[in-house]
């Protein structure tokens, strides 16, 4: 099951660049939460904060807290808050040497897995629930980098959700994807949202519209408006984000 | 009026390129010079004799066979040497080390690439040989290694960022820790490249000729032990090649052409290790 997320006084920072401003922000477990806004209103920077990836970069820094259910995940190890945190990124990224079931496994084994058959079972599981079992199952052992990129990003969700994860955070998940893949990761995270707490990156409103059930828009640093995803996009109370779901220049 | 001018700049366009073409087949034809005259007179020394026999006096026939086996015994040894510590380095250096470090370290690196060679081979006298009284098959891998380490470093360093971030990211958002990354997913992506990098510097070390004038020395007998003068290609090479007799000179063309054939075998396996990778 998914757990509940929050974000409470985020600052972050590359260098001494500003990135993020008080950003404070609750994600319900169970659903989709998406976060919209132009490119480079710290959108990836404030999902980065939710698994400790922003600290991973160089000159990069940040304050505030985040809290997964009753825990704060800044007091827990980086490495174990990203067991529990999954990630999928922007562009599909499976580990170039490892075949398409290594690349499944691969989490587990980190985790100290190494039962053959629980790893059989464990990946067949998480294929099936991304889709692509039925399209890899005849070569599991071929390289992961050969399959077609809406498969390979559909196989780095999987990969992610072989750890169960209680929060899978979506970086602009089909940004690189065709229209019909676009589509069948859409319908994916739909159906994640039963079993756990979704952050959507996305800068492509029609999606937040149709996958999200909260919304929240970002704009140079700060947040400036969540709420119910119908609300934002057909009654937003700030005449900022209107503009912004309208298309108008502010 | 849109049009005007077209005509010279088409002809601008061509001139500047045959001016291209001009200067790569000038770059060219001295390595391709090498390649013919090489092969030319060292082919009618490819004997079985030339392999397996001790150099000889003029009159008698003799090889290189010491020479050939001593190259391999210190290129082996400096490559044992070398290539754990400039691995080690690269991957410091490229993985690890804090912006402001690196790239200090890549300046000094930098200039230890740039180092004369025969200076290493004087730095090798002053201490190894001088310390173990006598010049040596150690002493001269040493210097050998000496010359490997920047080259190393600069190819694993370059290897490793030819992987692109996002698969670090992807290791990292998995849970693995830094290190788990590095080597459980970046340096078996990169392996084929880190391999061609040791063949490139073993190549390079194989022909340097200078820093073992004084720490190898060179040796007309088969090697008894790697604390005693050791022959190398190389030096044979350049004494065969700097005396007066033909047959001697003769051999030295041998030399050079297997000494060519060896480095040439070296880059093809190189670039067959990374092809369509745009590594090398």
């Amino acid at each position: 099951m998914g757990q509940s997320m929050a974000a409470r006084q985020i600052n972050a920072f590359y260098s001494r660049t500003q990135i993020l401003h008080d950003v404070s922000l609750a994600m319900n477990a169970n659903a989709v939460t998406a976060i919209i806004g132009p490119t480079g209103c710290g959108k990836s920077t404030f999902l980065r904060c939710l698994n400790r990836m922003h600290e991973t970069v160089a000159g990069a820094r940040m304050t505030g807290r985040v809290v997964l259910g009753s825990t704060d995940l800044y007091a827990m190890d980086a490495v174990e808050v990203r067991r529990t945190v999954g990630m999928v990124f922007d562009r599909p990224n499976p580990f170039p040497t490892l075949s398409i079931f290594d690349n499944v496994a691969a989490g587990l084994r980190l985790n100290g897995i190494r039962q053959k058959d629980l790893l059989i079972e464990r990946v067949q599981a998480v294929l099936s629930m991304t889709a692509l079992w039925d399209e890899v199952k005849d070569r599991l052992e071929k390289p992961a980098i050969h399959l077609q990129s809406g498969q390979q990003q559909r196989l780095c969700l999987a990969r992610a959700l072989a750890l169960e994860p209680a929060v899978v955070l979506l970086d602009e998940p089909a940004s690189t994807l065709d229209p019909s893949s676009t589509l069948q990761l859409e319908e994916l995270i739909e159906q994640l949202k039963d079993r756990y707490t979704v952050v959507l990156v996305t800068h492509n409103l029609q999606q937040a519209a149709r996958v999200a059930d909260t919304t929240a828009f970002f704009l140079d640093g700060h947040l400036i408006e969540t709420g119910r995803t119908i609300d934002i996009f057909t009654n937003p109370s700030d005449t900022r984000t209107e503009d912004y779901i309208t298309g108008r220049r502010s | 009026m849109k049009y005007k001018g077209l005509r010279l700049r088409k002809w601008k366009d061509r001139a500047f390129f045959v001016l291209l073409m001009l200067a790569t087949a000038l770059a060219l034809f001295p390595l391709l010079q090498i390649l013919v005259e090489a092969t030319i007179r060292g082919v009618p020394g490819f004997k079985v004799s030339f392999f397996t026999q001790l150099p000889a006096p003029v009159g008698i026939v003799g090889g290189m066979g010491n020479a050939i086996v001593g190259s391999l015994l210190i290129v082996g040894l400096a490559s044992a040497i070398a290539t754990p510590i400039g691995v080690c380095t690269g991957i410091y250096l490229s993985e690890y080390a804090p912006v402001r470090y690196a790239r200090v370290l890549r300046f000094l690196t930098d200039i230890w690439f740039g180092v004369p060679t025969i200076l290493v081979g004087l730095l090798v006298y002053g201490t190894v040989v001088l310390s173990m009284k006598g010049f040596s098959a150690w002493a001269g891998a040493i210097s050998l290694a000496f010359i490997m380490v920047p080259t190393l470093i600069r190819t694993t360093e370059r290897m490793l960022a030819l992987i692109p971030a996002i698969v670090r990211e992807g290791a990292l958002a998995l849970g693995a820790s830094p290190t788990q990354t590095v080597f459980l997913f970046v340096l078996p992506a990169a392996t084929r490249g880190l391999i061609t990098g040791v063949v490139l510097a073993v190549a390079r070390a194989l022909g340097e000729t200078a820093p073992l004038l004084f720490t190898a020395f060179g040796n007309n007998f088969w090697q008894s032990g790697l604390s005693s003068p050791i022959a190398a290609l190389p030096l044979q090479i350049f004494l065969y090649a700097t005396s007066p007799y033909p047959v001697w000179q003769a051999q030295a063309w041998t030399g050079a052409l297997t000494l060519l054939s060896i480095v040439v075998v070296l880059h093809a396996f190189a670039h067959f290790l990374t092809r369509g990778e745009g590594l090398s």
